[in-house]
């Protein structure tokens, strides 16, 4: 009788006591003396990334076009990449593997092909770094242009995609933390085919600044050009209130003939953008974008450069702004839109991003692409020679999912 | 007559205790991670409202009293090698990602954004170390939270950037540890809060290996769970450059 009465005891004590307690955590401090650091068993060789890793990603777009027939594409791309790192050297590869199917393929000679991306070694200091072979030279911080870069450009549908990567020898020089100075070897088939450039880079007030010069050899068949580049981010400050993150950035490309006294008129690229974060899943991004080669008019427009990779866009002046918003910790809504701002044409793509599992993603999205009959985005049609025409920018809607392993 | 010194002696440190201004325990509580530099692995698991789960393990370094922090993503494979670096404590933040091997600085504005999708946000990263310089404190109670005797004090963010209007502490009087802190919106609402555990003592210094953010707003939550954590490496500064953010 004792015993049971004591068992109810217990229960009646501890009972409302248990249903309050957090089970599932533990104790606020751990039991015992704690330990020393020194005690832990810790690998160095791999305290700092080192060893090797692998991690591949596939991205498939499964696309509709509305084309006249209705058609449909697919764009799907497999990234593996490889990196090893041991003591004051680092080794990358990439390899890119790209199938197009239905629509999209008769954007491509053949349906299927394969790249090294990247493939280069690097040997660092704590005040110098040289990286040789193929690697991305990637400088501008501009989020959709990046007119200082001579040697990537964004894709339009996915500014996290780039072109392919360049043949190099980047030599870095660290100044502190985060000022350094670059020394870019591109060299062509031939030495005086390449380009070759020097880039400071520093922070000053807060704001991140590059200047840069590169000589570009074989700027076209006939012609080379000296390269002025320029870059600053930073953000706007007053009192203590931290207003938009903001940014520029601006190439100069300066011809010459190297055989003539042939005049040649330069050209410029600038771009100029801010972003602002409104609340903790609430953010926009505006950007503008000048290029003085683009074409001012419907029939001054490069259709043929724009196919074939020489030029990113066709018009002069751009506007683009990007919305983003998660709707949940799995959930990204977004919307990116860009004017040509000489005809008025618009391009414009909402997104819904799912999150599936840890490395898997879903992306359900479209592109309307909006103008009148002669602008960029409106109904134009590109020529691909033997009397087939096919719509320049039809309205699309797509699936996309990537995948990590 | 001993034991009346003894009590009289225990009055008067209790008094001398209760008289700390909420400054002081800020810069208390700041002087316990006041570590030449630390180097932790941890795991990080999100929890969503409908009770999915996403998991990260990351290695952090820090050095001059995380003034300097570098953070990099090992899992998933879908976001591994994308680092972070903060510089005077969270001031200036740079970011890379591996697929466009770009690095760009983050504007200050951006500090409140969710880091990864969980409830942790640059801001909240960053200021742990730095109280003192950050916010005005008042103690509004002592009281037992958790088991332990406790300064609860009021936060208000010297920054009108701040994404907080507000924050509640409870620090444990011993360690000097933060075991509770309570996050108000703008609009002056309870938002999310954080809860420490596991408190192990490491070289000497308090070491939480164990924290949870609660979205009490939407019933997210995440959770922290230190693996290893170890103190005074000498760490150089070359470690923390936006260069080493690639490697």
């Amino acid at each position: 009788m004792k015993r049971i009465f004591s068992l109810v005891l217990v229960c009646l004590v501890f009972l409302p006591a248990g249903l309050f307690a957090d089970d599932d955590l533990p104790p606020i401090f751990a039991e015992g003396e704690g330990g020393s650091s020194t005690e832990e068993e810790f690998d160095l060789l791999t305290l700092f990334g080192e060893g090797l890793t692998f991690v591949g990603k596939l991205d498939i777009w499964a696309r509709y076009y509305n084309t006249d027939d209705n058609e449909f594409g697919n764009y799907n791309e497999g990234r593996f990449l490889v990196t090893s790192r041991s003591g004051n050297t680092k080794l990358e590869l990439l390899g890119i593997i790209n199938a197009y199917g239905g629509y999209d393929a008769q954007f491509s000679p053949d349906e299927f092909d394969w790249r090294l991306d990247r493939a280069n070694v690097s040997w660092f200091t704590d005040w110098l770094e040289l990286r040789l072979g193929r690697q991305r030279l990637a400088f501008g911080s501009g989020y959709m242009f990046n007119p200082s870069d001579l040697f990537v450009q964004p894709s339009m549908l996915d500014p996290t995609q780039d072109d392919p990567s360049s043949d190099a020898l980047l030599t870095t020089f660290f100044l502190g933390q985060i000022s350094g100075v670059n020394l870019i070897a591109v060299p062509g088939r031939e030495i005086a085919d390449g380009s070759y450039g020097l880039r400071l880079y520093t922070n000053l007030a807060g704001f991140d600044l590059a200047g840069s010069y590169y000589h570009r050899g074989a700027y076209t068949s006939e012609l080379d050009a000296h390269f002025i580049g320029f870059s600053a981010t930073g953000e706007i400050v007053v009192g203590d209130w931290d207003g938009p993150g903001i940014w520029c950035e601006g190439g100069l490309d300066l011809p010459y003939d190297p055989d003539g006294d042939d005049e040649v008129d330069s050209t410029w690229r600038a771009s100029a953008g801010m972003n602002y974060t409104f609340t903790e899943n609430f953010a926009a991004t505006v950007e503008y974008y000048h290029d003085e080669a683009g074409g001012e008019e419907f029939v001054d427009y490069d259709w043929m450069g724009l196919m074939g990779g020489e030029r990113f866009v066709l018009g002069r002046d751009y506007l683009f702004a990007n919305l983003e918003m998660d709707l949940s910790a799995l959930i990204t809504l977004s919307a990116m839109s860009m004017v040509n701002l000489n005809d008025g044409s618009l391009m414009t793509g909402p997104m819904l991003r799912f999150n599936l599992s840890d490395n898997v993603e879903a992306s359900l999205g479209g592109f309307l692409f909006l103008g009148d009959e002669e602008t960029e985005f409106g109904h134009g049609e590109i020529d691909l020679g033997g009397g087939v025409n096919i719509p320049a920018f039809p309205h699309m809607a797509y699936l996309r999912v990537q995948a990590a392993f | 007559m001993r034991y009346l010194t003894l009590i009289l002696a225990l009055l008067l440190l209790t008094a001398a205790a209760a008289e700390l201004t909420g400054k002081e325990i800020l810069e208390k509580i700041d002087a316990v991670f006041t570590v030449d530099s630390m180097w932790s692995g941890s795991t990080q698991t999100i929890t969503t409202p409908e009770g999915e789960t996403r998991s990260f393990t990351m290695e952090s370094m820090a050095r001059d009293s995380n003034r300097q922090q570098l953070t990099r993503y090992l899992t998933p494979q879908s976001v591994a090698g994308t680092a972070f670096l903060m510089l005077d404590y969270g001031n200036d933040i740079w970011t890379y990602f591996p697929d466009t091997d770009r690095t760009r600085q983050l504007a200050a504005n951006a500090r409140n954004r969710s880091v990864m999708g969980s409830n942790l946000s640059y801001e909240d990263m960053a200021s742990e170390a730095d109280y003192a310089e950050n916010y005005s404190a008042e103690v509004l109670r002592q009281e037992e939270y958790a088991e332990a005797d406790c300064y609860v004090l009021k936060l208000i963010p010297l920054k009108s950037s701040s994404s907080y209007s507000k924050m509640i502490l409870w620090v444990d009087e011993e360690s000097w540890v933060t075991l509770r802190c309570d996050y108000y919106d703008k609009g002056g609402e309870l938002l999310k809060r954080m809860r420490i555990r596991d408190i192990r003592y490491i070289d000497g210094t308090p070491t939480p290996f164990y924290y949870e953010m609660e979205g009490l707003q939407d019933g997210s939550m995440t959770e922290v769970t230190m693996t290893k954590v170890r103190y005074d490496m000498n760490l150089p500064e070359s470690l923390f450059t936006t260069a080493n953010l690639s490697r």
